[in-house]
């Protein structure tokens, strides 16, 4: 499939972004945490991969690679949408404005630990991805530390960090 | 309690966490928590965490993990460019990597038959490692001793100044009352890199003569003898030119390699001239041969005498 889509075939193309962009769109909204930000994470990344298949030499799994490409990609988004945050705050402070969850994101924090919601979100992305690539994704420490090009020590390390910090949230909102 | 720390049984937990606790590891911290109450319920509350966050984790994003139709058609819009850049990519590379095998084959062909036939000469139809040939010698073969010439059934007969060489070819001319020589013959003193017996071609040598044949003159003579174009005087006399006077050059090839070389490469004669100025005016022949490349070595052809034009 990867020598066809090399070579422009269409249905090969088709397949491959038929076959990967569940996941990879899961991966981008469990990073991102934002719908339209995830889907165009999803094609961003898609994109890329299908161009940079010459740079793909088998030395990881094909979903590892693409994994990859959308930690790379999420990552860069994450930097806009924090400029873009400091620019909202910034705008909020001048206009005395103030945002209303929605709905939808109502009943979601309803359903779930807002606590412990909240403290996945101020983690810094570089807890944060290890933790959802571990509990979201399933993948090993392995598989974590070839995507996020790390060595597997950090990961842990990383990974230790986070679930102490997560531990201490939930301990004191009292299990 | 056994052996480990309560810092070293929380390590531990992590490494069982992250599927990294080796069989002993796990024995040890079983061992650590089955005697220590203060360790036992940070333990299990960390082995919840997974699930928790799983739970939490598949609650805000699974009903949300497939992507929209919107964003489908936007990526086969787009890939529809990546598979067209793709193509042209591909088709480009396929292209360098045939006129690349063409090259490397021409190349490899090219080598295989030099080695085994070296390429004809356009001109000679010599093979062509003959036609630059590394150093420039006579092709022995081409000596011929002086008895066969002299026994030959011809009123044209080498000089006797030449008995002692091998001859390989001569010829004559007759121009008015004079009568030009030529002749070519192998000396293997002579090489390239000797100032004392010198010939650009090693083992090749000229001689040349005229003889006067006509009535007695008085009167200032000159005769000159080279390879063209560097013609020089030989000797300067006043007195009377009678029958049978004459002169005689003996040389090698003085002449520069890279002459040589060009004559060898553009098939293009080598010129001797001979001349005598006399109260009768200029007369001489220019005599001119070609010097062809053979494996043993360099062979002449073409020998021939002509008149001096004006």
């Amino acid at each position: 499939m990867i020598e066809q889509c090399r070579a422009g075939n269409t249905s090969a193309v088709e397949y491959f972004v038929q076959i990967y962009q569940q996941d990879v769109y899961r991966l981008a909204l469990s990073i991102l945490d934002d719908l339209d930000e995830a889907e165009d994470a999803t094609q961003e990344s898609l994109l890329a991969a299908l161009r940079a298949l010459d740079l793909f030499h088998g030395a990881s799994s094909l979903k590892t690679w693409l994994f990859s490409i959308t930690v790379n990609v999420c990552r860069t988004r994450l930097q806009h949408q924090k400029r873009r945050q400091r620019l909202e705050i910034v705008l909020d402070a001048i206009f005395q404005r103030t945002s209303t969850p929605t709905v939808e994101e109502t009943a979601i924090q309803h359903e779930s630990n807002q606590a412990l919601w909240n403290a996945i979100h101020k983690m810094n992305e570089k807890h944060r991805i290890p933790i959802v690539l571990r509990y979201y994704h399933d993948l090993s420490v392995t598989e974590i530390a070839t995507i996020l090009q790390i060595p597997e020590g950090t990961v842990h390390s990383r990974l230790n960090t986070a679930r102490k910090l997560l531990h201490a949230v939930l301990k004191e909102g009292s299990l | 309690m056994n052996g480990i720390s309560h810092k070293q049984a929380i390590q531990l937990t992590h490494r069982r966490l992250d599927g990294m606790l080796k069989e002993k590891q796990g024995l040890l911290l079983e061992e650590h928590l089955a005697s220590c109450a203060s360790c036992r319920p940070y333990v299990s509350e960390m082995e919840l965490l997974p699930d928790r966050l799983q739970r939490e984790f598949h609650a805000r994003w699974d009903e949300k993990e497939v992507p929209s139709q919107n964003m489908m058609a936007r990526i086969q819009q787009q890939t529809r460019r990546v598979i067209m850049s793709n193509r042209v990519s591909f088709g480009l590379r396929a292209f360098a990597g045939f006129v690349a095998l063409v090259v490397l084959g021409s190349s490899l062909n090219y080598i295989i038959k030099n080695l085994q036939n070296p390429i004809p000469n356009s001109a000679t139809g010599e093979p062509a490692f003959a036609s630059h040939p590394a150093i420039l010698a006579i092709d022995s073969n081409s000596c011929k001793p002086y008895s066969e010439f002299y026994s030959l059934d011809s009123i044209f007969r080498p000089p006797g100044q030449l008995h002692e060489y091998e001859l390989i070819q001569g010829t004559s001319l007759v121009d008015g009352d004079f009568v030009f020589e030529f002749w070519l013959y192998c000396d293997t003193s002579l090489k390239p890199d000797d100032p004392a017996h010198w010939s650009t071609i090693a083992g090749l040598a000229i001689a040349s003569s005229w003889r006067y044949n006509g009535p007695k003159i008085e009167g200032e003579n000159r005769d000159y003898y080279g390879f063209e174009p560097d013609i020089r005087m030989s000797t300067g006399w006043t007195g009377p030119l009678f029958r049978a006077s004459g002169g005689v050059g003996q040389m090698g090839i003085n002449l520069s390699e890279e002459t040589i070389r060009q004559h060898i490469q553009q098939g293009t004669p080598v010129r001797f001239r001979v001349m005598v100025d006399s109260p009768l005016g200029r007369n001489g022949a220019i005599f001119s041969f070609i010097l062809v490349p053979a494996e043993s070595g360099l062979m002449i052809a073409d020998l021939h005498a002509e008149h001096l034009t004006p």
